[in-house]
């Protein structure tokens, strides 16, 4: 049996046309490659210490 | 692709070119990446968006360049009604490649069309109030929002989601199930769409487009029934299951059917009706063309019977007038012998008289020609009794009895004092012509008139002869008896010859009378007198010296004028009594 209101509470606010430029600058674009990035940064920098 | 240590590309090998380090790990990255969006466009053909969108999100995860990834992600968010997540999903994807990039198309459509842009942003706004509306209670406002947000955009799947919560709130299940099952066309793997609709199978006991049933045993069993029950707000609906929508195939194929039965129903009920109009029509036109056409012809006998009719009227008239014309000419003949009469040339009076003919005339011509015929009588009886005998001396017996049967003709009363020899030598003229008819029915006639000359005639009663015998002046022959006998006791002067003044008979014999003077005996016959000097003449044109210039005491009234009572004798010489 669907509960009215707990199903209500998963339907979220839309983003109008406005939002959209805060939504492009919020936006983490981080993917694995750049986590593989990062990993192999601080190895070199854990092995220049 | 780049190297993540130096930034060179990469090529096919599994060591960069510029750094020489190991790059496996970043290819196998990039082939997870792209893995997955192979995974995501096969769920977005199918319209699988939900599953598309996890997998394209994992695909960027790994690999954020993932152009490809990112355009068709935004496509999905834009086919779901997410109108400006797709809309930051192209910007993102056109800042990381600028060239030949799908996402410059996209947003170019979007740019060029603002007003359908701003329709999608209110609808979002409208959207987000009905949120609000729901939360606060307000159900209503937020059914009418969402009604107008579903108009408008129609491919927004979270409106028509939870348009269908408020319905299923209100156990209006059948609404819920229209509205999720336009949801499920355009993403037919929404978990949210999938739950409900679940939910309102279990409610209703009714399966979904996809065939799931959970049934329980006790509804499986009232699903076998015909009938449906359940309750949808304070109402029971009681509907048939067997119900099934159609396919397109079967909607075509029962299109079809119709359109045979229809065109088999016009054939056979309407076309059968039209025709027999059409030949009712045809009959009818027949029948009044040959209506018509009896009636013009009756029209056109009419007026041939008129033609005909007038011709014959023309045909009488001209008759008329041709019969006008000769009594025209038969009185313009008595006139002229009145005329002659008047003048007192009885001999061409006599002759002119001859010409005309009894039966042209009546009434009063008749009148006048009688007068004349008495008035002349004599004279034209003695021109015809002396051409008669004439020819009968000759031997032209048909001539005689012609010329004779005219004599005797005018004189029918007999008075005439040659009438004896006239009629005695027809009968032997008709005798000798071979005509015995005519000869014993004029010997018939002179016994009946001349009884006691009976004798003469009686033993040629019945008699046959040779036609043309004898009968030649001067010989004797049948009939002829001479011209001497013939019931007058003296010989009748046929003729005189003017410059001896001697007398023949008929015959041409000399009379021999003692006088060879031009006048006559005193039984010559006065045919004219002159009615100036009273001289008397015979038929000849003889003087005739019965010593009297006047116009005879002795003359027979012949005609009296029945105004002045004055009497003429038969030459209109006035007789004073």
């Amino acid at each position: 049996m669907i509960n009215y209101e707990e199903e209500l509470k998963k339907f979220h606010p839309s983003m109008d046309v406005n939002e959209a430029e805060d939504a492009i600058y919020s936006r983490d674009l981080t993917d694995v490659t750049d986590i593989l990035r990062e990993m192999i940064r601080d190895d070199k920098e854990n092995r220049k210490k | 692709m780049k190297c993540i240590y130096c930034g060179t590309v990469l090529t096919a090998k599994d060591y960069c070119p510029g750094c020489g380090q190991d790059v496996t790990l970043q290819k196998r990255i990039v082939r997870i990446s792209n893995l997955l969006y192979n995974r995501g466009l096969e769920k977005a053909q199918v319209r699988d968006l939900s599953g598309a969108v996890s997998c394209l999100n994992r695909s960027l995860k790994f690999n954020k360049e993932n152009i490809d990834a990112r355009n068709l992600l935004g496509l999905c968010y834009f086919e779901t009604g997410e109108v400006v997540s797709a809309l930051v999903e192209w910007v993102i994807s056109k800042n990381l490649k600028p060239q030949d990039n799908l996402a410059n198309d996209y947003l170019q459509v979007l740019q060029n069309n603002r007003n359908r842009l701003d329709q999608i942003n209110s609808t979002i706004h409208k959207y987000n109030q009905s949120i609000d509306y729901c939360r606060q209670g307000h159900e209503d406002m937020a059914l009418m929002q969402l009604r107008k947000v579903i108009s408008r955009n129609p491919k927004l799947v979270k409106a028509y989601q939870l348009l269908a919560l408020l319905y299923m709130h209100r156990q209006e299940w059948e609404k819920a199930r229209r509205l999720l099952k336009k949801a499920s066309a355009i993403d037919n793997t929404n978990t949210t769409t999938l739950r409900f609709l679940t939910e309102i199978e279990e409610e209703t006991g009714r399966t979904s487009l996809f065939g799931r049933s959970r049934r329980k045993k006790e509804e499986s069993e009232s699903a076998k029934e015909k009938a449906l029950r359940y309750v949808s707000g304070n109402q029971t609906i009681i509907a048939p299951t067997t119900f099934r929508d159609s396919s397109t195939i079967a909607t075509f194929i029962n299109i079809m059917l119709g359109i045979l039965l229809g065109a088999a129903i016009v054939w056979f009920l309407t076309v059968p009706a039209v025709r027999q109009n059409a030949n009712d029509r045809a009959n009818r036109s027949v029948t009044d063309a040959n209506t018509s056409l009896a009636t013009i012809t009756a029209t056109v006998q009419d007026l041939q019977d008129q033609v005909d009719s007038a011709h014959e009227e023309t045909a009488k008239a001209k008759q008329e007038k041709e019969d006008a014309n000769s009594r025209v000419e038969g009185y313009k003949g008595l006139l002229q012998v009145a005329d002659l009469y008047v003048k007192g040339d009885q001999t061409k009076t006599v002759e002119a008289l001859g010409k005309l003919n009894e039966s042209d005339y009546d009434g009063e011509g008749k009148q006048l020609f009688d007068d004349l015929t008495l008035m002349v009588g004599d004279a034209l009886f003695s021109q015809y009794y002396n051409a008669g005998t004439t020819a009968y001396v000759a031997g032209n017996y048909k001539e005689a009895a012609s010329q004779l049967q005219k004599a005797v003709d005018s004189d029918p009363t007999g008075s005439n004092s040659m009438y004896y020899d006239a009629l005695y030598y027809l009968g032997f003229a008709y005798f000798n012509a071979g005509d015995s008819g005519k000869a014993d029915d004029t010997f018939n006639a002179f016994i009946q008139r001349y009884p006691d000359s009976a004798s003469v005639v009686q033993g040629y009663i019945g008699a046959k002869t040779t036609q043309g015998s004898g009968a030649s002046a001067g010989t004797s022959s049948q009939g002829e008896a001479s011209m001497n006998q013939g019931g007058s006791s003296s010989a009748e002067v046929a003729w005189t010859d003017p410059t001896t003044g001697q007398h023949y008979d008929a015959y041409g014999n000399p009379i021999n009378d003692g006088s060879g003077s031009s006048s006559s005996s005193s039984s010559s016959q006065v045919a004219w007198t002159d009615p100036a000097t009273g001289q008397h003449y015979d038929a000849y044109g003889n003087p005739i010296n019965d010593g009297s210039g006047s116009s005879g005491s002795s003359a027979q009234i012949a005609w009296t004028d029945p105004t002045t009572g004055q009497g003429y004798d038969m030459y209109g010489n006035p007789v004073y009594q």
